[in-house]
């Protein structure tokens, strides 16, 4: 028994602590500045593995990119990279952001990947007062306020919804059409913006919802109403995609396939199109020495879609905010931030300047109609 | 007012992925029928199988590229998968269950879960955690020849993978209730089931013929990994607890341990999947929902299940 008590005491104290620890949850802002005279750190995480792991290596490589150039180059202070890898999923993301946060070198962050990891990582950065650019996170409410540390390269799902639905009734001109969801934080809303707009110009619209889980979508295909002759997916699995428009087509449905964003990533289904948040860079001139880079360090058949570039230029906008912080030789997160606030890259290397609101949407954002050949993908005018 | 059209295809879908589950529920029943144990690493297992089989298409120049004959290739990914996915479900038997074989009944059931996080863990380790595309709609000649074609006969679509998914089910199902029924093998895997001790005493190797019957249920499994990744296209490491569940359901709804049953209860899933996502609200969204409510009312009405029978006990 008298052995029992001192175990029960040290259980309770591990207790103690472990509750305080949990109270105060995320870490507060680092008030205090961190020397950065000869080098600053920084940190990248995006879905580097998990089921979109195609993409999360190209928004990783191009992320890492910038920082990487400008190491090379020499230029001060040098930037030093902490990475994680989100995984896809909201819950690792959180712990991602909770060490990142807990970190008082980091003192600004490029990513994370898709809308739920920015939910989910967003109180904790708002918290710690770190700010965060995202290349391709485009859920409409993301910035609305309620994450004031948040910043985005592409625009926001209220742009791209009304492009898409444009683009479908101006080229398809569609009597019925299927708008189809995965039930995340980024298909759901943006499919349902999208049905109302078409259903404004007079479309009728049929909307089904799965989920990333769903493993087959031939029901819902056989369910859909006979005179549809346009299929909308805003699915965030491109593998997904391209089972819902092959089971399209083994059911014999003659329609057009138009996909959100995600439907530029590899996508295999020639003659459908999709939506994306930048042109293609590669033949434009800007780009081309970085594509040098990206293609002579991840090899030359790596695949580029638009999440690169968009990477490239949210690991652009951050480093260049941390070196402008860190001029004085120290800088806090709160200054980096205003440093984020204050960018004005007068080109991007897809060609378009890059300021941003003070929402932290980037002025001018907008979106692009490609369409998928057997050997990529073409733009659409 | 009923569209045939629609319930036709409805009906076609679900008995697709009815035939898997079966596949599936088949492993369960064969197991749970020798040795009253849950095996629920049998998702899992079906899941490797799904891996061997897509090791083999992308081994042998992938859907792009095939360097044999289409339907030769698809049988190596048959044969290998089986073979393996049956090699683990002995290497399981052995390591994971035998021991326990004299423990009280948690203890095998408790392994079985350990097993099976083992497994998909295992399997992410080793083949990542992305989403691997067997690309099935680039085999065969001209852009989706081979998956598409088939039957079209009016609003019925029934393409060759629906009709191999199909057919396979039915096969292995007929072939395994002869095994059982009409085989020496079978005489000594019913004795075994009857009596464990009793069945020793005759001279049968009862530890073979347990290993035996992992090594098929586990087999059939691997086949049904294959038969996913064919039609469905998308595996991960993830694929086999979902659709292990399905089975296991599918299992208790036709009765485990009843070889027919199974069967039917992985149609009766698949069915319920499918016209639930056909006509009920919610659609897909909520589609285990309604294959989760038949389950209660089966069992409700039904508590052995359609085809299970009463385990009468001397008391």
């Amino acid at each position: 028994m008298k052995k029992l008590v001192p175990s029960a005491l040290a259980i309770a104290a591990i207790a103690a602590v472990a509750g305080l620890v949990g109270a105060t949850g995320a870490p507060s802002a680092v008030t205090a500045g961190v020397d950065c005279s000869s080098t600053a750190t920084i940190a990248y995480f995006g879905p580097t593995t998990g089921p979109v792991a195609s993409i999360g290596a190209e928004l990783r490589g191009f992320s890492l990119l910038y920082a990487q150039q400008w190491n090379a180059a020499g230029k001060k202070p040098t930037m030093k990279v902490i990475e994680g890898d989100t995984k896809f999923d909201p819950s690792v993301t959180s712990t991602v952001a909770q060490k990142f946060a807990s970190n008082s070198s980091i003192i600004g962050v490029i990513g994370p990947g898709a809308s739920q990891e920015v939910l989910a990582a967003g109180p904790i950065f708002k918290k710690a007062g770190m700010g965060y650019v995202a290349a391709t996170a485009t859920r409409t409410d993301l910035t609305n306020g309620k994450l004031p540390t948040f910043l985005r390269i592409a625009a926001p799902d209220k742009i791209q919804a009304v492009s898409t639905a444009q683009f479908i009734k101006s080229h398809f001109h569609p009597k019925q059409v299927l708008a189809v969801d995965d039930q995340s934080a980024y298909g759901k809303p943006l499919a349902d913006q999208v049905a109302k707009l078409l259903k404004a110009q007079g479309v009728k619209v049929t909307r089904a919802s799965t989920t990333q889980k769903t493993s087959d979508y031939s029901s819902i295909i056989t369910s859909m109403p006979s005179n549809t002759s346009v299929v909308y997916l805003a699915l965030q699995l491109p593998d997904k995609m391209t089972l819902f428009g092959n089971q399209l087509k083994e059911q014999g449905k003659n329609v057009k396939v138009f996909l959100s964003d995600a439907g530029g990533s590899g996508v295999k289904l020639p003659g459908a199109f999709f939506s994306t948040f930048a042109p293609n860079v590669t033949h434009y001139p800007p780009a081309q020495s970085v594509l040098k880079a990206y293609y002579s360090k991840y090899g030359s058949k790596a695949p580029v879609t638009a999440f690169g570039p968009m990477a490239y230029v949210s690991g652009q906008v951050v480093v260049d905010a941390a070196a402008r912080a860190c001029k004085d030789g120290t800088a806090t997160r709160a200054e980096v931030l205003k440093e984020l606030h204050k960018t004005n890259l007068k080109r991007s290397i897809f060609g378009d300047p890059i300021s941003f609101d003070r929402h932290g949407d980037r002025i001018g954002a907008h979106f692009f109609q490609f369409m998928i050949t057997k050997k990529g993908s073409v733009p659409v005018k | 007012m009923i569209n045939w059209d629609q319930f036709v295809q409805l009906t076609v879908n679900g008995l697709t992925d009815g035939a898997i589950y079966a596949l599936i529920a088949l492993g369960f029943s064969i197991v749970y029928g020798i040795l009253k144990l849950l095996n629920f690493a049998q998702g899992d297992v079906f899941m490797i199988g799904s891996f061997i089989g897509f090791f083999v298409l992308t081994g042998f120049g992938g859907p792009d590229a095939p360097v044999m004959p289409i339907p030769v290739l698809i049988l190596l990914m048959f044969v290998f998968a089986m073979i393996g996915a049956g090699l683990l479900g002995v290497v399981i038997e052995r390591f994971a269950y035998r021991p326990l074989r004299n423990a009280p009944r948690i203890a095998p059931l408790i392994s079985a879960l350990g097993v099976s996080f083992f497994l998909q863990n295992s399997a992410l380790l080793l083949f990542g955690p992305e989403i691997r595309s067997y690309d099935t709609f680039e085999l065969g000649s001209g852009e989706y020849a081979f998956p598409s074609s088939g039957i079209q006969w009016g609003p019925l679509n029934l393409s060759i993978l629906r009709m191999l998914t199909i057919g396979l089910a039915i096969i292995l199902c007929v072939l395994l209730t002869l095994l059982v029924a009409k085989t020496q093998i079978g005489k000594a895997m019913r004795a075994t089931a009857v009596d464990r001790e009793a069945a020793t005493m005759m001279g049968i190797d009862t530890d073979r013929v347990i290993a035996f019957a992992f090594f098929v249920g586990s087999a059939i499994s691997g086949a049904a990994g294959v038969m996913f990744g064919l039609l469905l296209d998308n595996i991960s490491n993830t694929i086999g607890f979902e659709n292990g569940l399905k089975a296991f359901t599918a299992a208790v709804i036709g009765g485990i341990g009843s070889i027919p049953g199974a069967m039917l209860g992985g149609l009766l899933v698949g069915l319920a999947e499918a016209y639930s996502a056909g006509y009920l609200p919610g659609g897909v969204t909520f589609q285990d929902v309604w294959v989760f409510s038949l389950l209660v009312l089966v069992l409700l009405i039904r508590p052995t299940g359609l085809l299970g029978k009463t385990d009468i006990r001397k008391v």
